[in-house]
């Protein structure tokens, strides 16, 4: 029975996350093949915008790590007061979507900026830079580290870290904390990493130019699928290489313990006088980074005009919410049962392959396969499309938050209860993590999602974020600022909907 | 909890489970026959502003009683394009008509096999420069390519009057133009490689980069520069020029080289899709957009230049638009055959 699962999930992998872009090779790359035409793509102009995309990728993701977890660490173990509420705050960056997060910090220390013209005129600051693109995609990202970071310290066995407190707290540290959040650390590494290099609108927005960029090129600017392809197969092949040599790591390693979620944490850094407060101070200035300077920008530049934003949107708003809601539902609920039908596999390698294909080759890959089924122009291509890009995640989330998950409980519980109610009873209350990160992940995702959704979506249905692309690059700043703060407070508003949900249902 | 009670919630537990799976997938079917409606409708893909565009077309929908099925775009390089769009979709097209904000994507498409000829009777007062001789698209209400500069910054008399005015040395490092692989800036590169040569345009070019031009992502993004001090001088289209005149900014506009060998004027085009499956309704929204009250009303609300002979200019463009415009004296084709070199070169010399 399990067997015939396994190979129906994967079959269905091959189905929805590799076949467009097969049969777009065989279709429409392989035939018109031109080797010169593909060695002239790659030389020394673009090898150095590909190191200088991997500098940007490997600093903000390590940097952005780093971050996470000494946040992590203070949220989770200190002394430090008011946890639920900064741990709370610490999330909203994720709202905001990189490119109105660049905007508004561009509305703020840019030559149009409010601090540059009206505070300090003579300010001696350049944001036109490499080190602003990886400033702003380290915020950016932080939140993210931080999410997996914290969940995985929660779910640290309290009694070994108990134990391990009796000899000392740099062993318990060292010898019990860093290595049970050693998966939680390099998969959000390689996360990051490959948001950040796949990312061209911040850098475009800073004047930086990009590998990515490059390769948005050869669509926007010579409409050459065939070139797009070629500089898609190096991050391709970066991609598997990394994901490949993170599975070596991970093969013969047991990084399991009994999960404690939604015990009391343990705080077993106790901070007292200067410094807490230099903790406090720091956590505040993150937050001022991160979130508040951003967000004030935003309102400021919307000119309060979001109520008419709102009712011309209307019909966007209910589309984003729709097809965000459906879409994440049922692209985690997938994950969800593939990483359980084929965990232990090397699934890591498999699902982190499709992550670095860039938005517009999926949707490509798509258009093609889909073009002459009773499908196309229908809504239900955007999810095809979701599933393509966003399972990979999912499932990546769930092998994450599966390290927690021992086996043995597993094994126990079958004992005494049945496969469904097992299912529901003990697997999971202890993947909530996962499902509560990707439900959480893909809907903020989803729903500032624009390039799928522009090339597949059917005629007449508009998404919020493309009206707010649309709008941005016509310089209509604050009916795209007013729209950008609606996005962030729905987004927020999911956010608490769906932590609701899942924690009444378990 | 005795066994009833629990095998009870397990039900319901069971059952609220259920009936949120049965839920999504009616949702999904419903989205999934959502297009089998049966009504009139017109299917068009809009690269033109939607602020502008979407009012115009729900005139059409309350003139024809013909519902418009909408997809908006930019040209930017953060999005795709519909013109990809369009070209994968060419075995089963979804649109029915293209209504363009420039012409050289419609050049492609029509050697892509994408477009079908319609010669609209309404096209026949537009001069045969602005529209393709074989009826694949048709030019409608022009953008022009403008010197925007502030007023601040640059002396009365100080004003460029040429394109090659840029390159004077006292403006180093404050110039400013859009990305020159996408949107207008490409296409008046290209113009500029079509009628003065490629040499003498890469050699202008240069020493337009020796100059300091600071590349920026899009036309508003120019204007927005240049309205802050940060660029005393930048080259962009009216239509962003306008907006911050209206606006009241210390900025004013130029049209080049009026004596000599004129400014890129470009239309918008529209143009009917091979394989259209709503080829009446297309017609009719083509011939509709060709009229006199769409160009007056672009006019009126976009500050765009008329080019039909029956249209009027709104009392705003005619403060502003030269009497007699002097447009560059090159075809849509030739700037197309120039666009590949134009950006092989600025992509090697500006975008490292």
């Amino acid at each position: 029975m399990m067997r015939v699962s396994k190979i129906l999930v994967y079959f269905l992998i091959f189905i929805f996350l590799f076949l467009p872009i097969v049969y777009l090779l065989f279709s429409l790359f392989l035939p018109n093949f031109n080797w010169i035409k593909v060695s002239s793509l790659v030389n020394e102009r673009t090898l150095k915008l590909f190191s200088r995309t991997l500098i940007i990728g490997m600093s903000s993701s390590i940097i952005a790590t780093l971050l996470g977890i000494i946040v992590a660490f203070f949220l989770e173990f200190s002394s430090i007061k008011f946890k639920t509420f900064f741990k709370f705050i610490f999330l909203l960056p994720l709202l905001i979507p990189p490119y109105i997060f660049t905007f508004s910090w561009m509305g703020f220390l840019g030559k149009r900026g409010m601090f540059i013209e009206t505070i300090f005129p003579n300010f001696p600051i350049d944001i036109y830079n490499i080190y602003f693109v990886v400033f702003m995609l380290i915020l950016s990202y932080f939140p993210l580290s931080l999410l997996l970071i914290s969940w995985g310290m929660k779910s640290i066995d309290r009694n070994l870290i108990d134990s391990a407190r009796l000899i000392s707290l740099k062993k318990t540290i060292t010898k019990i904390i860093l290595p049970l959040l050693t998966p939680h650390i390099i998969i959000n590494m390689f996360l990051i990493f490959v948001f950040a290099i796949s990312e061209y609108i911040v850098p475009s927005f800073l004047r930086v130019n990009t590998f990515s960029g490059e390769l948005f090129a050869q669509f926007s600017a010579f409409y050459d699928l065939e070139g797009a392809l070629v500089y898609s197969a190096l991050f391709l092949i970066l991609s598997f290489a990394l994901s490949f040599a993170i599975f070596l790591y991970f093969r013969d390693k047991k990084l399991y313990s009994v999960s404690s979620y939604f015990k009391n944490p343990v705080s077993f850094i106790n901070l007292h006088g200067f410094k807490k407060f230099v903790v406090y101070t720091f956590l505040g200035m993150i937050f001022l980074f991160s979130f508040l300077i951003p967000f004030l920008v935003v309102i400021l530049e919307s000119e309060f005009k979001i109520l008419d934003a709102i009712i011309s949107s209307s019909k966007q708003v209910l589309n984003s919410l729709l097809i965000s809601i459906v879409s994440s539902v049922i692209i985690t609920l997938t994950g969800f049962f593939v990483y359980r039908i084929l965990r232990g596999k090397n699934i890591f390698s498999i699902f982190s392959l499709p992550l670095s294909l860039s938005s517009p080759l999926i949707a490509i890959s798509i258009i093609n396969l889909y073009i002459l089924t009773p499908a196309y122009g229908t809504v239900f291509m955007l999810l095809l499309a979701y599933m393509m890009k966003y399972l990979p995640i999912s499932v990546l989330l769930f092998y994450v938050f599966g390290f927690q998950i021992s086996t043995e409980i597993e094994e126990a519980s079958k004992i005494y209860v049945k496969d469904f109610k097992r299912v529901f009873k003990i697997i999971l209350p202890l993947s909530i993590g996962g499902i509560i990160s990707s439900l959480f992940l893909l809907t903020i995702f989803i729903i500032n999602e624009a390039d799928i959704s522009l090339m597949v979506s059917p005629p007449g249905f508009q998404t919020l974020s493309l009206k707010i692309e649309t709008l941005m690059h016509y310089g209509n700043y604050s009916f795209v600022a007013s729209l950008s703060l609606f996005l962030i407070l729905l987004t927020l508003l999911l956010y608490i909907f769906y932590s609701w949900l899942v924690t009444r249902l378990w | 909890m005795d066994k009833p009670k629990r095998l009870r919630k397990n039900y319901n537990r069971f059952l609220l489970y259920f009936s949120s799976i049965i839920l999504i997938i009616a949702v999904i079917s419903f989205m999934f026959f959502y297009k089998s409606q049966k009504e009139r409708i017109v299917v068009v893909y809009v690269s033109h502003d939607q602020d502008y565009s979407e009012p115009i077309l729900k005139e059409f929908e309350n003139l024809y009683g013909i519902k418009v099925k909408a997809v908006y775009d930019t040209e930017a390089t953060k999005s795709v394009g519909l013109v990809n769009r369009l070209i994968a979709e060419k075995n089963n097209p979804q649109a029915d008509v293209f209504w363009n904000n420039e012409p050289m994507r419609s050049v492609l498409l029509k050697k892509e096999g994408i477009l079908e000829p319609y010669c609209s009777p309404n096209s026949i007062d537009i001069p045969f420069q602005y529209k393709d001789e074989e009826c694949y698209f048709t030019g409608f209400a022009a953008r022009a390519r403008v010197i925007i500069y502030n007023t601040k910054k640059v002396g009365e008399n100080e004003e460029p009057k040429s394109i090659y005015d840029l390159l004077n040395p006292k403006w180093k490092g404050k110039i400013c133009i859009a990305n020159p692989l996408i949107g207008s800036t490409s296409t008046h590169l290209a113009a500029l490689f079509a009628l003065l040569g490629d040499e003498k345009v890469k050699e202008f070019l240069l020493k337009l980069k020796e100059n300091g031009v600071q590349i920026v992502e899009s036309n508003s993004m120019v204007r927005d520069q240049v309205v802050a001090g940060e660029c005393y001088i930048g080259l962009t289209d009216t239509d962003d020029a306008f907006d911050a005149i209206k606006e009241g900014k210390d900025v004013k506009m130029v049209f080049p080289d009026q004596e000599s060998i004129g400014t890129l004027v470009f239309p918008n085009t529209v143009m009917l899709i091979n394989g259209a499956k709503h080829e009446e309704e297309g017609k009719l929204l083509i011939d509709f957009l060709l009229s006199s009250k769409v160009e007056e009303e672009l006019s009126k609300t976009a500050l765009q230049i008329p080019l039909k002979n029956s249209s009027k200019f709104s009392s705003e463009l005619r403060i502003h638009i030269p009497e007699k415009l002097k447009g560059m004296n090159v075809s849509f084709e030739d700037i197309y055959s120039k666009m590949e070199t134009a950006k092989l070169f600025v992509q090697e010399e500006f975008l490292r």
